[in-house]
């Protein structure tokens, strides 16, 4: 296992003999795909290998499930019905099988033909440029937007944690994915001076954060929702900023989302940032932008 | 004077195998009590404080029950550990009490409440027949132990 490329928390999730196989590949993978009646799939970057493992059974991945969920299903429904769970060392395991759903919303999950085990990269440092830029002076309310997998939320990472030395920051980690908390001790670096709301459902933890911990900043992954929009229009009323993520492929088109554009032309937002394939493309000020 | 004494040994030895009989029902009728607060207790832990299934062993291990000690496990499979430990424990109940335990935390909430449910009427139900059978047997078992040794010792005399 010292030479392995693939974290120990993701190894314990898996079989024995894939684990084994896995620990003599030389990827650095940023996902560890399992597909039923196909070998395992490694992707690193937007590459995806295919290796010559043995074909994954339905037995695996009954077990990695079963592991993931800490051998009790029963007290992470709400999880499993969203199809995906944060592990140990913050991966994020996502699934897909039968669904069974009632009026539209899905009630359980059974016969599980697919698990990708995202491998979560903390690079400190990477968002030095944003902080310095928005953030170094005086809190301020930025929005990042990029892609899926352009690498948001290893930036938003870094930046919880620039502003947690410095700001009192509430961070809302709705899937547990910044923080990667494990018994209320984050895995990640989030800063001193940073709270942290673990799996709290995002209404219900901007309300509390303003409410108790008085936070200068409020750090949220992936808005857009109607519901989010009520929310941080509350934060900002009560005289909070905010960080924020959302995915679009670039500026311009984030204006073509009903709930960002209504934050937008509130003023909610102090400074834009485009990420993309892990880099920041731009940082705009959005005073800059109306003039 | 010899023959009598062992006349004497012969009825208690009758009398004292009939009440070990009365006192093996009596304590399988316990651990049965106790097998049936366990599974109570878990659904408590499942329903109202969703506890993971390795939480609700660590609890039922601080118990102080004829059960707790198989509730301690190290590996990263709770549900086997234990449930392999319990089936070969040889109390009360053992396997019926290991099959239950080996599937935990194998559905969503709502299923593992529904084999809680169905589980506790079973184990109550073996319940009521260890209390019955141990209500019937409790007058009958010393006598006939203390019938059986005095037999053998009036043969002997």
């Amino acid at each position: 296992m010292e030479n392995c490329m693939i974290p120990t928390a993701a190894m314990k999730l898996l079989p024995s003999d894939i684990t084994e196989f896995l620990e003599t590949i030389n990827v650095f993978p940023d996902e560890i795909r399992l597909r039923i009646g196909r070998p395992v799939t490694l992707t690193s970057g937007s590459k995806s290998v295919i290796t010559n493992s043995r074909p994954i059974t339905n037995c695996d991945l009954e077990t990695v499930v079963s592991r993931v969920f800490r051998n009790s299903l029963h007290s992470f429904s709400e999880q499993l019905c969203s199809g995906y769970m944060t592990c140990e060392g913050g991966l994020r395991v996502g699934f897909s099988g039968t669904a069974s759903s009632q009026g539209g919303k899905v009630e359980n999950i059974r016969n599980f033909s697919s698990v990708n085990i995202r491998i979560p990269r903390e690079i400190k440092g990477c968002a030095v440029p944003i902080f310095e830029n928005c953030l170094k002076t005086s809190p301020s309310s930025l929005l990042m937007c990029g892609a899926p997998s352009s690498g948001k939320t290893t930036f938003l990472r870094d930046l919880t944690r620039l502003c947690g030395s410095l700001y009192r920051t509430s961070l809302i980690d709705e899937r547990g994915e910044i923080a990667a908390s494990s018994l209320g001790v984050p895995y990640n670096d989030t800063g001193m001076l940073t709270d942290i709301f673990d799996s709290y459902p995002r209404k219900a933890a901007i309300e509390t954060a303003v409410r108790v911990m008085s936070p200068q900043i409020i750090v949220c992954d992936e808005i857009g929702s109607a519901d989010d929009l009520l929310s941080l229009e509350y934060a900002v009323n009560s005289g909070v900023k905010l960080i924020c993520t959302c995915h679009c492929t670039d500026i311009e088109s984030l204006y073509r989302k009903p709930n960002i554009s209504k934050l937008l032309k509130a003023g909610v937002f102090e400074h834009l940032v485009s990420i993309a394939e892990h880099r920041i493309v731009k940082i705009v000020p959005l005073a800059d932008r109306y003039d | 004077m010899i023959e009598l004494l062992g006349a004497l040994f012969l009825a208690a030895a009758g009398l004292y195998t009939g009440m070990t009989a009365l006192n093996d029902l009596k304590i399988k009728e316990r651990q049965l009590k106790e097998v049936v607060g366990i599974v109570e207790r878990t659904g408590i832990y499942l329903s109202s404080c969703r506890l993971t299934t390795a939480e609700i062993f660590a609890r039922l291990s601080h118990e102080n029950t004829c059960y707790s000690d198989l509730f301690t496990c190290t590996g990263t499979e709770p549900a086997k550990e234990t449930s392999a430990q319990m089936r070969v424990s040889g109390l009360a109940y053992c396997t019926e009490f290991a099959d239950y335990l080996e599937d935990l935390g194998s559905t969503d909430l709502e299923g593992e409440l529904a084999k809680n449910r169905l589980f506790t009427v079973e184990a109550k139900t073996a319940l009521g027949q260890a209390e019955d059978k141990r209500k019937k047997y409790s007058r009958i078992y010393p006598a006939a132990g203390l019938s059986a040794g005095l037999t053998a010792a009036l043969l002997l005399l």
